[in-house]
């Protein structure tokens, strides 16, 4: 797997695929048991100075210290990361531009919004300048603004020439921002490619069909084992026409307000690939 | 490491100051604490006044006492609060190795304690 400069890698599978074991040991805070990472070249278990050039935010935490201002916390993290003090006052007063925390500045990390927060983790992150950012579940737990403006960010960043790793279970978010989508299952990496690529090799056989009324709890639990993704009254799968007249039979007596075959998005692409992987 | 240690200070300050109220509470039951072994140790000497009844030894016995009480488990205390704030990766992943970083800290909080 390698994730090029300017570019967004999704890394994407279900619970206890991976994924952050993934991220913390190209992070260099566990020892793969085989296989090598290499950041710009140099390998972090051996080479403590390749944290200089990597940038990482994990999942469950804030990675900041509450208590402390958010001026505070960036001049402190700047310090970690290897810069001086003065370097990392600049720093700070850059990166508080840069992603509109100046008026929060001397501002407790616990009186802050969560997207702020979040906003602010990332910009710990890019103290030192990073050459690769990893990012793991970074729209968790926000509100739909804070997950636009932190999907921006990260567009933004890569435009800027940072590779970025992305790990979410948010596949919208995914869609939306990665150049390149990698898929693992059980530390099996499934697929491996261009988001575009991926989409459109499973548009053919791909269908929306919307309803009226309520799935009852049977009904859900069908849908899910054919693989259907469902959102609200809509659903969204991956099948040949067997497979439509199938989720017909299991929506019935509901309505069926419209049915269409068109473009496939990353949940139902994902939803597919694991169950073809199941039924291996 | 000097930078290293300033940071840390300003980190242990920050930290003082958020939680003033823990900060005072804290000196005040060390104090206690320190008069109480200070007494009882005075009366297993048979009543003659310790470091010679001056004010002075009094003082740096408190000091470094109060040293020792701060430093003591500071290490591991410090992980475990990394640990449960989540920063501790932040830590891990510094250029900086984590004893340095750990070592540092223990002896800026306890210079902040201190003062």
């Amino acid at each position: 797997m390698t994730v090029a400069p300017g570019t967004i890698l999704a890394f994407l599978g279900p619970n206890g695929a991976g994924k952050t074991t993934t991220i913390k040991m190209v992070a260099g805070l566990l020892i793969p048991d085989e296989g090598t990472v290499l950041i710009d070249g140099a390998n972090p278990e051996k080479d403590r100075s390749v944290y200089a050039r990597v940038g990482i935010v994990l999942e469950g935490s804030r990675n900041l210290y509450q208590q402390m201002s958010a001026r505070d916390n960036l001049e402190y993290f700047g310090v970690i990361k290897g810069l001086t003090l003065a370097d990392a006052k600049v720093r700070t007063a850059e990166l508080l531009t840069y992603f509109g925390l100046t008026h929060k500045a001397k501002t407790r990390v616990s009186q802050l919004s969560s997207g702020m927060q979040q906003k602010l983790t990332i910009a710990c992150s890019l103290l030192n300048r990073p050459k690769l950012l990893l990012l793991d579940e970074p729209t968790n737990a926000l509100d739909v603004q804070a997950a636009e403006e932190i999907k921006a960010l990260m567009k933004q960043l890569a435009s800027e020439g940072l590779a970025i790793l992305l790990t979410t279970h948010q596949l919208d978010v995914a869609q939306a921002v990665a150049d390149r989508v990698a898929i693992i299952r059980d530390g099996k990496i499934l697929v491996e490619e261009t988001t575009s690529t991926l989409l459109s090799r499973f548009a053919g056989d791909f269908y929306k069909v919307s309803f009226a009324g309520d799935l009852g709890q049977e009904q859900s639990e069908k849908l899910q084992a054919l693989g259907v993704a469902v959102n609200d009254k809509a659903l969204s799968f991956h099948g040949d026409s067997d497979t439509v007249y199938r989720v017909m039979e299991v929506l019935r007596p509901l309505p069926v307000l419209n049915l269409s075959q068109g473009d496939s998005d990353l949940s139902s692409v994902f939803l597919k690939l694991m169950k073809e992987e199941k039924s291996c | 490491m000097l930078t290293l240690f300033r940071a840390e200070l300003k980190r242990s300050w920050a930290l003082i100051k958020a939680y003033p109220v823990d900060q005072v509470a804290s000196v005040v039951i060390l104090a206690f604490l320190f008069y109480m072994l200070f007494l009882g140790a005075n009366y297993v000497a048979g009543g003659i006044p310790l470091g010679g009844g001056r004010i002075e030894s009094i003082f740096i016995g408190y000091v470094a006492w109060l040293l020792m009480m701060t430093n003591y488990q500071s290490v591991s205390r410090s992980i475990r609060d990394e640990s449960t704030q989540g920063t501790l990766m932040q830590l891990l992943t510094s250029p900086y190795s984590t004893r340095q970083i750990l070592l540092t800290r223990a002896a800026a909080s306890g210079l902040s304690c201190s003062i």
